[in-house]
Formats: C-alpha cells, sequence, structure tokens
C-alpha cells in the first residue's frame, strides 16, 4: 500500500514537472514573441523611429528598402505614409511635457518656419481622423499658415475660436498632430542630414478644463 | 566478605585516535546544512563555506534550462513570423479599403478631405488627392501626372504599402511612369531597353502587379481650388499596349 502511494507521488511530481515546463514554455513564446512584437511595430526602436521631443518619425516609411517593422506599423494602420525619400513626416501624440495630448486641453505649437520648400501641420484624433468642426479647418501649410515677418509661427489647438492660426479640436479626446516636410526630390542621405538637424516645434498646454 | 572489584577499563590511549567533530569534510550537499555555529566557538562562518554558494544556487539549479532556452528560441521565431507576416495579415490596408471605392486603371480625383469624406487615416486636409487602383497583369499601366506646386508628390504603392516610386515637383513638372507586370512577359519593351532615346516627357519604368497611385497636390485655399482640380481631372492611369513605347 505505501509502494502504491509512493509510486502516485512520483507519477504526480513527473507530471506536474512536465506541466509546468510546458506552461513556462508556452507563455514565454506567447507572452514574449506577440508582446515583443506589438512593442516593436506599435512603438518602434532607435533603428526605426527618430525622436525629436514629443515627434516621432518612422525613418523609413513607405521606401522600398524599408524593415519590417515599419512595413507591418502602417499596415496595421491602414494608411499610405507619403515616402520618407521625398518628405518627412513626424507625428506628436504627447506634448512638450510628455502628457498625452486631449481635446479637453488647448496648446500651442511654436516654431520656426523650415527649410523644407512645403509642410502642413494636421490635428487629427488619436485614430487618425480628421475632427469635425463647423469652421471646417483641419490644417495649416505652409501656404495657408499666417508666420510672422521673423519667420516665427504659432498654431492654437483650442476648442473655441482663437485668433490667429487656429485649429479646432471638437471633442475629439485623444489627440495626434502630423507635421510633413517636403524638401522634394534629394537624396536619402540629404533626407537624414536634414532630419537630424531639424527643429521642431514645441507643443505647450496652455489650460485643461 | 568478597572484595569488590572495579572492571578494568581499556587503555585509550591505546587505541587509534578518532576524528575531531569538524574535521571530518562533509559532502558539499550536507555541508549548506550544517548546523550553525555556537556562539564563541572558533568555527569557520558557514556563509564562506562553498556550501553556502551552493545553497544559493539551489533554486537556479531548479529551473530546467532546457526549457528556458526552447522558449526563447520560439519567442525569437514567433516574433519574426509575426513580423513579417503582418502586412499580409491586415485587416484593412490601405489597398484593401480602396479596392472598393476605385475602378482600375483609373484616376479618380478624391473630393476634398472632410469628416465623413476621409478614405484612409492621417490623410491631411492640407492636400488635394487623385487615386488609381492599377492592375497590370493583362497590360502595362501608364500614369501621367503634373507636378507643378510645391507640395506635389507623386507616388506608387504596392498593395502592402511599400512606395515603389515617389517623385515630388521639380523643374520639370510632368511625369510619365510605365508599370509593367513583373511576370517577365513585358521586359524589354522600353524605348531605353530597345536602344531607342525616350524624346517624351521625365519618364521612369517600375515593375508591379498591382497597387494605388497617389497623387498629392497641395490645397492654397478657395481661389486655387479650380487650378487644382483641373490639375488633379488631367492626371491619367490608363493601360497600354505592351509594344508602345
Amino acid at each position: 500500500m505505501h509502494f502504491q502511494i509512493y509510486k502516485l507521488k512520483q507519477f504526480l511530481r513527473r507530471f506536474f514537472r512536465i506541466l509546468s515546463d510546458w506552461a513556462i514554455f508556452i507563455g514565454v513564446v506567447l507572452i514574449g514573441g506577440i508582446g515583443s512584437h506589438w512593442y516593436m511595430v506599435h512603438a518602434g526602436s532607435v533603428f526605426s523611429v527618430h525622436h525629436i521631443g514629443p515627434w516621432e518619425s518612422w525613418t523609413n516609411a513607405a521606401r522600398h528598402d524599408s524593415d519590417p517593422y515599419t512595413r507591418a506599423h502602417f499596415a496595421r494602420l491602414g494608411m499610405l505614409p507619403m515616402s520618407s525619400s521625398i518628405s518627412r513626416t513626424y507625428v506628436a501624440r504627447e506634448d512638450s511635457d510628455g502628457a498625452d495630448l486631449y481635446s479637453s486641453c488647448d496648446y500651442t505649437i511654436e516654431g520656426h518656419d523650415f527649410a523644407a520648400p512645403w509642410w502642413s501641420i494636421t490635428v487629427f484624433d488619436g485614430d487618425g481622423a480628421v475632427i469635425p468642426n463647423p469652421a471646417g479647418r483641419y490644417a495649416f501649410s505652409r501656404d495657408t499658415v499666417a508666420i510672422e515677418p521673423n519667420g516665427h509661427f504659432v498654431v492654437s489647438l483650442a476648442r473655441d475660436a482663437r485668433p490667429g492660426n487656429w485649429l479646432p479640436t471638437g471633442g475629439a479626446g485623444r489627440l495626434s498632430i502630423m507635421l510633413v516636410l517636403q524638401d522634394g526630390n534629394i537624396s536619402i542621405a540629404e533626407n537624414q542630414r536634414r532630419a537630424e538637424d531639424e527643429a521642431l516645434p514645441s507643443i505647450t498646454k496652455v489650460k485643461c478644463r | 566478605m568478597k572484595e569488590f572489584r572495579l572492571p578494568k577499563l581499556p587503555n585509550f590511549d591505546r587505541l587509534p585516535k578518532l576524528p575531531r567533530p569538524g574535521s571530518i569534510p562533509l559532502p558539499k550537499r550536507l555541508a549548506a546544512l550544517a548546523a550553525p555555529p555556537i556562539p564563541g566557538r572558533n568555527e569557520t562562518p558557514v556563509t564562506n563555506s562553498p556550501g553556502a554558494l551552493q545553497s544559493l544556487l539551489k533554486p537556479l539549479r531548479a529551473i530546467n534550462w532546457r526549457i528556458i532556452f526552447a522558449a526563447l528560441t520560439g519567442m525569437a521565431i514567433l516574433h519574426i513570423v509575426a513580423t513579417l507576416a503582418a502586412p499580409y495579415l491586415a485587416m484593412a490596408t490601405a489597398f484593401e479599403r480602396m479596392r472598393a471605392a476605385l475602378p482600375v486603371n483609373t484616376m479618380v480625383a478624391m473630393p476634398q478631405i472632410e469628416p465623413g469624406a476621409q478614405p484612409l487615416p492621417y490623410l491631411s486636409p492640407a492636400l488635394r488627392y487623385a487615386m488609381c487602383r492599377f492592375d497590370s497583369s493583362k497590360a502595362p499601366v501608364q500614369i501621367d501626372a503634373e507636378l507643378n506646386a510645391l507640395g506635389s508628390s507623386l507616388t506608387i504603392y504596392s498593395t502592402d504599402g511599400e512606395a515603389l516610386y515617389a517623385a515630388a515637383a521639380s523643374e520639370s513638372p510632368s511625369y510619365r511612369v510605365k508599370i509593367l507586370p513583373t511576370d517577365g512577359r513585358f521586359l524589354g519593351l522600353t524605348p531605353e531597353a530597345r536602344g531607342l532615346q525616350n524624346k517624351e516627357v521625365p519618364s521612369a519604368t517600375i515593375q508591379a502587379q498591382r497597387g494605388l497611385v497617389v497623387l498629392a497636390i497641395p490645397e492654397h485655399g478657395q481661389s486655387y481650388q479650380r487650378i487644382v482640380q483641373q490639375t488633379l481631372d488631367a492626371a491619367s492611369c490608363r493601360a497600354v499596349p505592351a509594344a508602345g513605347s
């Protein structure tokens, strides 16, 4: 009888040992594999994303030689980014202090005119949709923004009308701001050099409701 | 009266000397379980003995390192497979979203981007767009577009969003791009490949089966809307005979 119990104990010990080994294996594979994939596709790494303050740019966006993370990122978003061989696209989802952008707060985007011959600033909701507003304003470009004589410009993001360059944010919730700098037909090396030297505008929270 | 006599005791000095307690070398596993030192006795502390290190490493010995190694390998494989497959497994890529809205090999001037009229996310309303869903499986497709305003661009995307060709506004505003099938049937048919000089507008030849052509023109404001619309309408995307230049 005691021998039977001993055998049963040994069997259970072996069973739970194998079970725990498989649980560790499956857990590490699934959580680690999918988790690391999600992180690299969502947030990118130093090899695929260039950060300047609150702005992030996928440096190989829509290029023939883009890396798999960049391809997966834009395929998941379902968007067609402008090719990084002719432009640089920056997206900000945080202000310059690192707080998420919300439509319940007012912000100012302050910067200097860029070296790029054409640029635009657009405000979207968190999913990349333009925000409905009675004024029908969704973006400013170099052709439409009011720039001071010294090249300085300020764009206000607020629910209610503001003087100057005002972009309405309505009740969108989470916000994202997209800045596109288009240089024209320049080399990739020149594009990267300009990206390194870029002075991008600051995003400052004015107040929250 | 009988005399009581003590039994004769053995001569302890003659017995072989027994080892003193503590001088016997214990096995390493048992050394870790050795009794704690009694205060006052001059004994070597347990923490400095090799048995203490063994006790510290004991939990690590319980780990099945082969499983950990196999799990890390599996994790790396899953990470790579998931990343490479993501563009093909994505539920709504840009090409899939536009497939229903765009006829094949026809340039369509899209309405101004507004809430509810935004075909793709993060499509800037600072630009006006014309798009074409090309399919070069039956015949080469020719794209003609004018990029005469700063900020204009012509980009040809593959089905998974990779830009096969991108051009921005430059000194020569007219652009012509010929898209050839990828299966090799039409290789060598471009004028340059046949040794002929192309006297047309600046042109390029790329190979792709299916994808999207996006022409983007900056929105300059109300006064320029008609000009922008004319530029979008003038762009073309059409199948051309294989032998044509």
